[in-house]
């Protein structure tokens, strides 16, 4: 029987101490002999000696490390760096700006993407809507019929609840004393249920509170209950009145609960409606589901297609729809996930950047060393004594590069984190810095900096003493790695132009958005949402009325106009939207044929408050009233879609509005197109005067102020107690501000890959600058001697500089290649400019080899100014 | 230097005096393992005894060799009269603590899923 334990294994043990390995290894040698390999046999006993080798080895180079820190055994690695402080602050820096930019974008990325969600088992978690083939509307909603439908009939959900579309909605409720807007979302069905969240305070709502006729309750969010009840439990029992309904708080939703996205409150849907058995309303819903185990996304947008053309009314309505389902933490979390996957790997490619600029120039001190260890060796130094002097060495990099690797994060989290927009949810709980990313930030490079470290030892192993005592051994300094450093410099060249071509698309994203042409002057106007009766409680001169507060308003010096409007800002897909009819054409054919425009209406005085162009024909005008013929203005892409080969001035359209039906509407004129609905693209619209048409009611006002205006809430709200008190303003919003919230992704990821992508630049000049300074010190005796030979100063910066292009140039060409290649991973981020746009990635690739001649010229000019006869009677 | 004892070190502590004269290494070792069950790592054993040495509690010295060893000598390790006092007291004050409890502590643990060895 063999009885020595496998020599590799053994080999490790070289890691201890010469006199410790004594009495470790016979020990391990003993009982592996004596005990272990006889009663397990040779695998298992292998096993044993691998576990207590590596753990033994473990154990005690973390004890050695422990006391080395306490004593002097790092005092003298720490002394060693302090003779060296230009290197000691590069390499720690780098490696500090590494480690802090990964772990503080892990932090982001934990804290925002990858907790958990309040929900249970939130894989199963889906929520839902409608796309429109033949409208191109992304968000059609669900209405009650096809939520029953699906409820019943698609198996792959377990179960299946419902909330208001396009929620939460803004109302003004009364709580103890004052008014407070509040946003709100009805929920239909057992919503908590099937979401699976529990309440921190009370109990959460339950589908027993969701029938007609049942008390008015609501649950409010953690951060509605600290706003206005300081987190107080007596908030479970208060109520809070509103225009339609006094509500009873009964319970309060965990912080991290924030769905539909900005809810303050949720409450049941059926008590708003107590006909509902007998006449369930038209509602617009997005579905929550829980799928089945095992069940998937498309199986059950499957089973619902298949549900419509059993029913006939079903199949009129969504015959040309598909279901769009996605998991629920994409709709939650608002889809920023490829943003922070981006920026998370941005932050990554700085700590290799600069984990390669560090083994960079470990290497270049390890070159240095080499012939001293070499020399140590050759006088008959203990290697392993040698060794674990330079796996000190790196312990002292990895020690000063954790301490500052920890201060970046936490000012990057402090400092640089404000400067994200508001918009990301979840952002606000990045607390410290998270520990596990550190550890592992800091294992990687302080695992680099000890293979760079023992490189020379390593080398050594096949100097001949002799040689080197010989003079010999002077060649091989700076021969180790060069090659290896060189490919380095080159990755990362390659690196930066890659990151900042993306930073630079994200850059040119924001600002295509930010210099869109929206159509209307959207500077200090405020849109200002209303708080009315229902329809048919308002009093006839809705219109006159609106002008009167206009009037009262306008006489104040800060106020320019005021204008009602149908829609807010953005509404998108949730703003009103119809069909038209041209003459000549079936109502059918028209639904079929014609685009899905935005309706507004308006006063005439909107066109000018907004500063909407005339292209065609005339605004509306005051004139146009129940008196005369009704009349219409479109937008320049709805009379190019109805009309695209004649003047729309003069065309008529029908509309299949209530009491309009049959009615002809003559277009007087064409406007420009406005990106008021939404920032992407402008839509269809359609204009009517609202003295004209009454189907539709405004219930929000735009006001134009001077730029220094004074708070507008309480003046309009004066304005309507003497005109109208019956309403009166619930909010203020900028529309700027709401222009800017789409630009909130955008400009997130912008900003953070620009400054990732600075840092890298800077790293990879760094970086060419080190290599290059020092194969010119290095080669300080060959420039010489080829001076001395008639070579030119200039011919000598030539040379330094022509190899200096072919690293940067292989790194940039391998640079532009990859950022070509990858542009599919960037393309979902992008708005009017292309992931390979060629002049960004030019650009790009332009500004590394900009910053990487400059790191070069230096180096360059020293090698100009070596002295040939300084050098050679130096040796 | 702490006044007390960690829990390991009382282990350590009772193995060297347990086997006497045969106190090194995998005696040390073993003599946990088989008694606690508790998986123990030879870096471990020497760091929790170099610990003990540095403060006194215990001397060490190299022995002798087997063949088995590949001619390498034992450490072997002796209780010094600090390291027994300390021990000693230790192992009063946990005796002092568990008086009268010792049926209730193993019906909880039991409890538990947890009996003892």
């Amino acid at each position: 029987v063999k009885s020595e334990p496998p020599r590799f294994l053994r080999a490790l043990l070289l890691l201890l101490p010469a006199a410790e390995r004594e009495y470790v290894a016979g020990d391990l040698d003993e009982e592996y002999a004596r005990w272990v390999r006889p009663r397990l046999g040779a695998r298992r006993a292998a096993l044993w000696y691998a576990s207590q080798v590596v753990a033994t080895v473990a154990s005690r180079t973390a004890y050695r490390l422990s006391s080395a820190v306490a004593s002097a055994g790092l005092g003298r690695a720490l002394r060693g760096l302090r003779r060296t402080p230009s290197f000691t602050v590069l390499v720690v820096g780098m490696l500090a700006l590494g480690i802090g930019s990964v772990t503080a974008m892990y932090g982001v990325i934990d804290q925002v993407l990858l907790r958990p969600l309040p929900v249970e088992d939130q894989d199963r978690l889906v929520v839902g809507w409608n796309y429109h083939r033949a409208r191109s509307v992304d968000h059609f909603p669900v209405m009650h019929d096809a939520f029953s439908a699906i409820g019943e009939g698609v198996d792959a959900f377990e179960a299946v609840a419902a909330h208001d579309g396009w929620a939460p909605s803004e109302w003004l409720m009364t709580g103890a004393d004052e008014s407070i807007p509040v946003r709100a979302t009805r929920v239909l069905g057992d919503f908590f249920g099937v979401v699976g969240v529990e309440p921190i305070v009370g109990r959460a709502l339950v589908a027993n509170d969701d029938v007609p006729g049942a008390d008015r309750v609501a649950v409010i969010s953690e951060g509605f209950w600290a706003r206005e009840f300081g987190r107080s439990p007596a908030a479970v029992g208060a109520v809070l009145a509103g225009r339609y309904a006094a509500l009873r708080i009964v319970g309060v939703m965990p912080a991290d609960f924030d769905y539909p996205r900005g809810s303050d409150l949720w409450t049941p849907l059926k008590p708003f409606h107590p006909e509902w058995d007998r006449r369930v309303p038209l509602l617009e819903l997005d579905l929550v589901a829980r799928l089945r185990s095992g069940a998937s996304l498309e199986t059950a947008a499957e089973q619902i297609v298949a549900l419509y053309p059993n029913d006939p009314e079903l199949d009129r309505i969504y015959g040309n729809t598909e279901p769009r389902l996605f998991p629920f933490a994409d709709v939650a979390l608002g889809r920023l996930g490829p943003t922070l996957v981006l920026l998370f790997a941005g932050s990554v490619l700085v700590l290799i950047v600069a984990a390669i600029n560090v083994a960079n120039l470990v290497l270049i001190r390890a070159a240095g060393r080499e012939s001293a260890v070499a020399l140590r060796v050759a006088l008959g130094a203990d290697r392993g004594r040698l060794l674990r002097e330079a796996m000190g060495d790196a312990g002292a990099i990895g020690l000063l590069a954790a301490m500052s690797g920890a201060l970046v994060t936490f000012l990057a989290i402090r400092f640089v984190l404000p400067w994200a927009p508001t918009d990301v949810p979840r952002l606000a709980g990045v607390a410290a810095f998270d520990g596990w990313a550190f550890l592992g930030a800091l294992a990687a490079t302080t695992a680099l900096a000890t293979v760079a470290a023992i490189l020379p030892v390593w080398r050594s192993v096949g100097i001949d003493p002799a040689r080197l005592l010989n003079g010999a051994g002077r060649g091989i300094v700076g021969r180790t790695g060069a090659g290896l450093r060189s490919g380095l410099v080159a990755a990362q060249i390659a690196l930066a132009v890659w990151v900042l071509t993306a930073g630079g698309l994200l850059a040119r994203t924001v600002r295509n958005l930010q210099s869109l042409d929206l159509g209307f002057e959207a500077d200090a106007l405020t849109f200002v949402a209303l708080e009315t009766p229902p329809t048919d409680e308002i009093a006839p001169g809705l219109e006159d009325r609106y002008e009167q507060v206009a009037e009262r308003l306008v006489a104040q010096p800060d106020i320019i106009g005021v204008t009602p409007v149908l829609a807010p800002p953005l509404a998108g897909p949730g703003a009103w939207q119809t069909v038209v009819f041209q003459e000549g054409q079936s109502s059918e054919a028209g639904i079929q044929e014609n685009p899905y425009m935005i309706i507004e209406v308006v006063q005439p005085s909107y066109f000018g408050l907004l500063d909407v162009p005339l292209r065609r024909g005339r605004y509306l005008a005051p004139a146009d009233d129940e008196s005369t013929g009704l009349v219409t203005v479109v937008n320049q892409l709805a009379a190019r879609a109805l009309w695209p080969d004649e003047d729309a001035v003069g065309q008529r359209v029908r509309a299949p509005f209530a009491e309009y039906g049959d009615r002809w509407w003559t277009v007087v004129g064409v406007v420009g197109d406005t990106r008021y609905a939404a920032l992407e693209e402008p839509r269809p619209t359609i204009y009517f005067a609202m003295r004209q048409l009454t189907s539709f009611t405004p219930r929000n006002l735009l006001v134009r102020t001077t730029a220094d205006a004074g708070p507008l809430l309480p003046r309009v709200g004066e304005a309507f107690l003497e005109v109208d008190p019956t309403m009166r303003p619930q909010s203020a919003t900028l529309v700027s501000s709401t222009l800017a919230e789409p630009l909130a992704r955008p400009l997130l990821g912008a900003r953070l890959l620009v400054l990732f992508a600075g840092v890298t630049l800077l790293l990879a000049v760094a970086g060419v600058y080190g290599v290059m300074a020092y194969t010119v010190r290095t080669n300080r005796r060959a420039i010489g001697v080829r001076l001395a030979c008639g070579a030119t100063p200039a011919g000598a910066a030539g040379a330094v500089l022509r190899q200096a292009a072919g690293i940067v140039l292989a790194g940039a060409a391998a640079g532009t290649v990859a950022a070509l290649a990858s542009g599919r991973v960037v393309e979902g981020l992008l708005f009017g400019v292309s992931a390979t746009d060629p002049t960004t990635i030019a650009g790009a690739a332009g500004v590394v080899l900009f910053g990487a001649s400059v790191a070069c010229w230096w180096p360059a000019r020293r090698a100009a100014g070596v002295d040939a006869g300084t050098v050679l009677r130096g040796e | 230097v702490p006044r007390n004892l960690g829990e390991f070190e009382q282990l350590l502590l009772f193995a060297i005096l347990r086997l006497g004269t045969d106190a090194y290494g995998v005696r040390i070792r073993q003599e946990i393992e088989n008694r606690t069950g508790r998986a123990v790592s030879v870096g471990a054993v020497y760091t929790g005894l170099d610990r003990l040495q540095s403060r006194e509690l215990v001397t060490s010295w190299l022995g002798d060799s087997t063949p088995e060893r590949g001619g390498r000598r034992r450490k072997f390790y002796q209780l010094e009269p600090e390291g027994a006092a300390l021990l000693h007291g230790s192992y009063a004050g946990l005796k002092a603590m568990a008086a009268g409890v010792e049926r209730r502590l193993s019906a909880l643990a039991e409890r538990a899923g947890t009996s003892l060895p």
